[in-house]
């Protein structure tokens, strides 16, 4: 067993860099005392040294780690990587490195150490995306096109993209979050990109819109059995942050 | 009346039907408009915390019966609507677009006969399915005494038919809807069961074969046309009638196993027709029913059977604690159990260990053996958990050995009538003092 040397590896914050802080580890026999971006802020105790990323180098890593681990451990760590932690990319390093050396076995490691870590964060992020797909609301604009916002933790955009490109495969979907002031556009049939952006669009909407819109807020009011009234429970399921954007919690 | 107008009223009237899910098929194709996921989507949640996840009306709520629990019954003075069916398709397709719903729960009150109002509902279905191209969730109700040719259409159209049993006994059921037989309810429920069964025993070449069919004439608005493809349900109301929770539970029991059910739903009765001279209206049970899905979830995911769930004294749940609970205290011969060892069935039985807590203790054992830190990060319950394991032979810090102190530390509710007895050597325990008196640290 290597011994984990003093030295940071910093990546410039895609996974194909986390992929290629792997590959430089490896083949230099390095083991690192923590793998960051470019947030971080240096100290005096450890040194540091930057990974460039090279995408041939991180494909032969990511084939390595699906042949070794097979596909489910190479989207958990996808998965990890997209939950916006800042200390994910040690856990992450830490479950690859298991995967690597143990192969398969590294899949059920998931009550102890950077297993359990992974499972945590990837788990963050499947749950916020199956929120994401419940509350998102769309606008319809002009040549039936699907705008909304939404207002998530973590980088969930593809899978919460991935859903409403298949659910509405005929129709145009544009969603737009917020947080990390990204869109995802799908155009059909197969066109899907995901792009940075500076300011969020604010579209104008129809009549249309708006009656559809005072429809749903009706349905939602006269669906509550007053006998029953439980906000606590409401709030258990549906936390206030959520109803940022939801159309029958607005105005 | 405008349509804002209809959908107050239509949706107020649909409410009390509690069946809300929107599970139980996958269905997608390239370039059909909407797609079905197996596990169902919850979109929004009212302020009743109930899951809102299906356009829940009916279609219209003009009725001619006059069924004691209803507020629809005609004797009634409600206001009175009716959507026309073209109405109920675009609303669904609106509606469906802006992501508030994963699709359509049709009901409907009968304004004149049973298979007149089907035939109403299999129009909307039809409008949806063929002119709108919709391939979302429907989930549509078969009215009390239709006709099999009308269940059998509706059946092609909808993902899932259900017809509500009302209530637990044929006695109660005369007694709060005279106009309703038994006979009535069970006999469309038979034949779903049967249409169900039939399908599922069909083989992959005769599915080819309907495939193959159904192209070349196009008849089907599906691939494959399938009756029903998310089963049946069925929904009881409970609190109005005298029958027991063991009654109730075995009948769901007979349910699942005899007609083939996916869910049986419980509605606590609401007193919508009371009369207020007669004095306060009796409040919604709503502890017993919670008490109840509990213990429908353990006959369908635990391995439970009815029987277990009771005693001969005890023929009502515990409002107390959970039913896992209840049967654990009763049966302490079978605790602690060695988590590092015991199969799935021994594990789903102890209280805090859930399906995917036991799946994911034996996926983990799988590596090397498990310690309390390590069930905690997975997900287990230690609080209740503690009291029935051992990891490796140990105990866990502050379990309890016998039943009565067990059930100090889990009473959710302890301010409700049926209290355990208070220990004779304490004014007012707690779980904790009880630990601190018996190691002497008081």
């Amino acid at each position: 067993m290597l011994k984990r040397s003093n030295v940071i590896f910093v990546i410039d914050g895609s996974f194909e860099g986390f992929l290629c802080s792997l590959f430089f580890g490896f083949s230099e026999k390095i083991v690192p005392a923590d793998v960051v971006d470019e947030t971080y802020q240096m100290d005096l105790f450890h040194q540091t040294y930057q990974i460039v990323t090279h995408e041939a180098k991180a494909n032969r890593v990511a084939k390595g780690i699906i042949k070794q681990g097979g596909y489910q451990a190479f989207r958990e760590l996808y998965l990890a990587f997209l939950c916006v932690h800042e200390e994910r990319y040690y856990a992450m390093y830490q479950f690859a490195c298991m995967i690597l050396t143990e192969g398969k076995r590294a899949n059920y490691a998931i009550s102890t150490g950077a297993g359990s870590r992974v499972m945590q964060l990837s788990k963050f992020v499947l749950n916020e995306a199956q929120m994401m797909k419940e509350i998102i609301r769309f606008s319809v604009l002009e040549h039936d096109v699907l705008f909304a916002k939404f207002a998530p933790k973590s980088d969930c955009m593809e899978p919460v993209l991935d859903h409403f490109s298949r659910r509405f495969s005929a129709m145009g979907v544009m969603l737009c979050d917020t947080v990390h002031k990204r869109v995802g556009v799908f155009q059909p049939p197969k066109e899907k990109m995901i792009l940075s952006v500076d300011q969020i669009p604010n579209p104008e909407y129809g009549e249309e819109e708006q009656n559809y819109r005072k429809l749903w807020k009706q349905f939602f009011q006269s669906v509550a059995i007053k006998e029953r009234y439980n906000p606590k429970c409401q709030n258990t399921h549906l936390p206030k942050r959520y109803r940022m954007y939801m159309t029958e919690f607005l105005e | 009346m405008e349509l804002i107008q209809k959908l107050d009223v239509l949706s107020d009237a649909a409410k009390y039907d509690v069946a809300c899910t929107s599970s139980g098929v996958d269905r997608e194709e390239v370039g059909k408009f909407g797609n079905c996921v197996a596990k169902g989507i919850c979109h929004s949640f009212s302020s009743d915390g109930r899951c809102i996840s299906l356009l829940k009306i009916l279609l219209t709520n003009v009725c001619s019966f006059n069924c004691a629990y209803c507020i629809n019954r005609t004797d009634n003075d409600v206001p009175r609507a009716s959507f026309t069916p073209r109405e109920v398709a675009t609303l669904t397709m609106e509606f469906y677009k802006r992501n508030y719903i994963e699709g359509l729960f049709l009901s409907s009150a009968i304004p004149k006969s049973p298979d007149h109002t089907m035939e109403q509902l299999i129009e909307t279905l039809r409008i949806l399915r063929y002119e709108y191209g919709f391939y979302g969730y429907i989930h549509a109700k078969t009215i009390p005494g239709a006709s099999p040719q009308a269940i059998r259409e509706l059946g092609y159209l909808a993902d899932r038919i259900s017809v509500n049993i009302e209530m637990p006994s044929e006695q109660s059921l005369n007694a709060w809807a005279p106009q309703k037989s038994r006979a009535g309810i069970l006999r469309p429920m038979g034949y779903i069961s049967q249409q169900l069964k039939e399908q599922s025993l069909l083989s992959g070449e005769q599915k080819a074969l309907m495939t193959r069919r159904n192209e070349s004439l196009n008849r089907s608005w599906q691939k494959t046309p399938k009756f029903a493809p998310a089963g049946h349900s069925t929904q009881m109301i409970v609190g109005a009638s005298p029958e027991s929770d063991c009654t109730i539970m075995t009948l769901t029991q007979g349910l699942y196993r005899n007609y083939g059910l996916k869910r049986v739903f419980y509605s606590a009765y609401l007193p919508v027709n009371h009369n207020p001279k007669e004095g306060e209206a009796p409040k919604p049970p709503l502890l017993r029913e919670h008490r109840l899905y509990q213990a429908d979830w353990l006959l369908r995911f635990y391995g439970f059977e009815a029987e277990e769930l009771f005693t001969e004294r005890e023929q009502n749940l515990d409002l107390q604690v959970d039913p896992k609970c209840g049967w654990a205290l009763r049966h302490p011969e079978l605790f602690p159990v060695e988590v590092n060892r015991a199969d799935k069935e021994t594990l789903l039985r102890v209280p805090g260990i859930g399906v995917i807590g036991a799946n994911r203790i034996l996926t983990a054992r799988r590596y090397g053996s498990l310690t309390f830190e390590g069930l905690k990060r997975m997900g287990i319950v230690l609080k209740r958990a503690k009291h029935f394991i051992l990891c490796n032979g140990k105990a866990m810090e502050g379990m309890a050995e016998r039943p009565e102190w067990i059930r100090m530390c889990l009473t959710d509710h302890p301010n409700l009538a049926n209290q355990p007895e208070q220990l004779s050597l304490f004014q007012k325990p707690t779980g904790g003092d009880v630990y601190k008196c018996l190691s002497g640290q008081m």
